[in-house]
């Protein structure tokens, strides 16, 4: 346990080495993400005179919602999983097997630092678009209890996922288009780029069984009271269902992928 | 004489760069993959978005999809020549590897930014310009032979302006010493290029038109293949890419002033 505190607070510190490039790129990330969204629905209200909503959501509930995409994403996917694939591609996981902690654990503690650093960060941008910009994130404590419960839910599913597909570097040259692979589809199929409410029906119930739901769309729904109780109830089992299956998924791909990892530098 | 020294050795590094993807064939195919799968979610975005209005800063569906094609057109050729290269920069840059470029008897900006081609993503390209086709054959009303020729004349331009720009958020690096510059900040921006201009139009979006130039790149090369592009935009799209150069340029020449070279 102390060893993983200290990896944590190590990734911490060698996270804000790089200040200027943590703070504008994450912030200008979010700001453009959220222009570009914004610019694109008020143009589709505009064109659309007699909508009030679109998907069950007028502009301003669509501009909190892609304001409520654009904090969580970097919280969920703080970007430095990357360097698993290239640990094992380049041999320097070597070195994490002679630890005396699971390699997987060691990697979690990492990415939990980096999520820690874009929460922080994240409740700073929330706040200026909240009271700055006036648009209203947040409407009740139960709704913030309920996204916390959803984010934490969300970091965990999604790092095994990451850690899945960064694995697939112990049978492929590179692993960065699968990653963009996922990414592409997660934000597209798990209601980054586009509300799940948006799409036809027949698609949309499909879409809300998916783990890229339970994701993205979850946490940002339940953030903004958008989920009855029931349906929050729902989403937690489903995400849970989703969050074993991935931990049990990324411990036989690891294993099986150390069968054949020949250790480059050894 | 500089010019064929340069058009001799790109020849040559293209000639490693075939036989590197064809070592590295699997990575190839997956990168195939993934810009299929890049197709089929910027199509399925623009007919699920269109469920809901029939125009979008001035594009209709059907110019949506000369859009799609125009901007994927343009992604696969930044994939293919320069895309590997502009990853490549700030390592060089910050691991002192640029040492190696600088002495060699070739501009190093040359050298630097024409090292690789991914031969793999012309396949890609190929792909994208079908879908460019079938856009512009399905489209009701498209601008005539002109006006599609100079759309697509546009296009290997879009292609330069887009790599001057990713360049643009490289080069700090020289001062700011960080592993990637603004590269990542630069993909995050780029999505914009992958929306009507239109769209961006009010408020602070004349950023897209000047400083990030983004909302130009591919809308007004699609503009010009449906008949929309206004007489002055052209120019303005020349005036923007040879600006831009020049600014590249000289920032390039100025970080090389400080360059301290990390190795040695």
């Amino acid at each position: 346990m102390k060893a993983l505190l200290a990896m944590y607070v190590n990734e911490i510190k060698r996270t804000l080495t790089y200040r200027v490039e943590f703070w504008i790129g994450s912030i200008l990330q979010a700001l453009i993400f959220l222009y570009s969204a914004v610019a694109l629905w008020s143009a589709v209200f505009t064109s659309t005179d007699s909508a009030q909503s679109i998907g069950g959501l007028s502009l301003s509930q669509m501009t909190a919602y892609y304001a409520l995409a654009a904090c969580l994403y970097y919280v969920i996917y703080p970007g430095e999983m990357g360097f698993m694939s290239e640990e094992i591609y380049q041999g320097q996981l070597n070195r994490y097997l002679v630890y005396p902690i699971p390699y997987l654990r060691l990697k979690l503690s990492v990415y939990l630092a980096q999520a820690t650093l874009f929460f922080g960060q994240s409740i700073v941008i929330g706040l200026i678009l909240q009271f700055g910009f006036a648009i209203p994130l947040i409407s009740s404590w139960s709704h913030l209890a309920m996204g916390l419960t959803a984010v934490m839910l969300a970091c965990a599913i999604a790092f095994h996922i990451v850690a899945v597909l960064q694995m697939s570097a112990f049978w492929l040259d590179q692993a960065w288009s699968v990653m963009v692979m996922f990414y592409m589809t997660l934000n597209f199929l798990g209601g980054r780029v586009v509300p799940l409410t948006i799409f036809p029906n027949w698609l949309r119930s499909s879409l809300e069984w998916l783990p890229f739901s339970s994701v993205m769309s979850f946490p940002v729904q339940a953030f903004r009271g958008g989920l009855s109780h029931d349906a929050f109830v729902f989403e937690v089992i489903k995400g849970f269902f989703w969050l074993l299956f991935f931990i049990w998924l990324s411990r036989s791909v690891f294993e099986r992928g150390l069968r054949r990892y020949g250790g480059v530098g050894i | 004489m500089i010019l064929l020294r340069c058009l001799k050795l790109y020849s040559t590094l293209a000639r490693f760069s075939l036989s590197r993807t064809l070592n590295f064939w699997a990575d190839s195919v997956l990168r195939v993959v993934m810009d299929v799968l890049f197709y089929i979610v910027s199509l399925s975005f623009f007919s699920v978005i269109y469920l809901h209005a029939d125009n979008i800063g001035g594009f209709t569906r059907a110019d949506a999809m000369v859009f799609v094609g125009c901007f994927t057109l343009i992604d696969a050729l930044f994939m293919t020549f320069f895309s590997v290269n502009l990853w490549g920069m700030s390592a060089a840059i910050n691991q002192g590897q640029l040492d190696y470029i600088l002495t060699k008897p070739i501009p190093p900006f040359f050298l630097t930014l024409f090292q690789r081609i991914e031969f793999g993503s012309l396949i890609n390209a190929l792909m994208s310009a079908s879908i460019l086709a079938w856009a512009l054959t399905i489209h009701p009303q498209p601008a005539s032979w002109l006006g599609i020729l100079l759309g697509l004349s546009m296009l290997p331009l879009a292609v330069w302006l887009y790599f001057m720009i990713g360049v643009a958020f490289v080069l700090p690096v020289f001062w700011t010493h960080s592993p990637g510059g603004f590269l990542r900040t630069f993909y995050s921006v780029e999505p914009l290029m992958e929306r009507p201009d239109g769209i961006y139009r009010k408020g602070f979006g004349w950023v897209f038109f000047t400083l990030l130039p983004f909302a130009i790149l591919a809308s007004f090369p699609a503009r010009a293949m449906v008949g929309k592009l206004a007489s002055g935009d052209f120019f303005y799209y020349i005036f923007v890419l040879i600006a831009f150069t020049f600014v590249v340029a000289r920032i390039w020449a100025r970080g090389l002033r400080i360059y301290s070279s990390a190795s040695s």
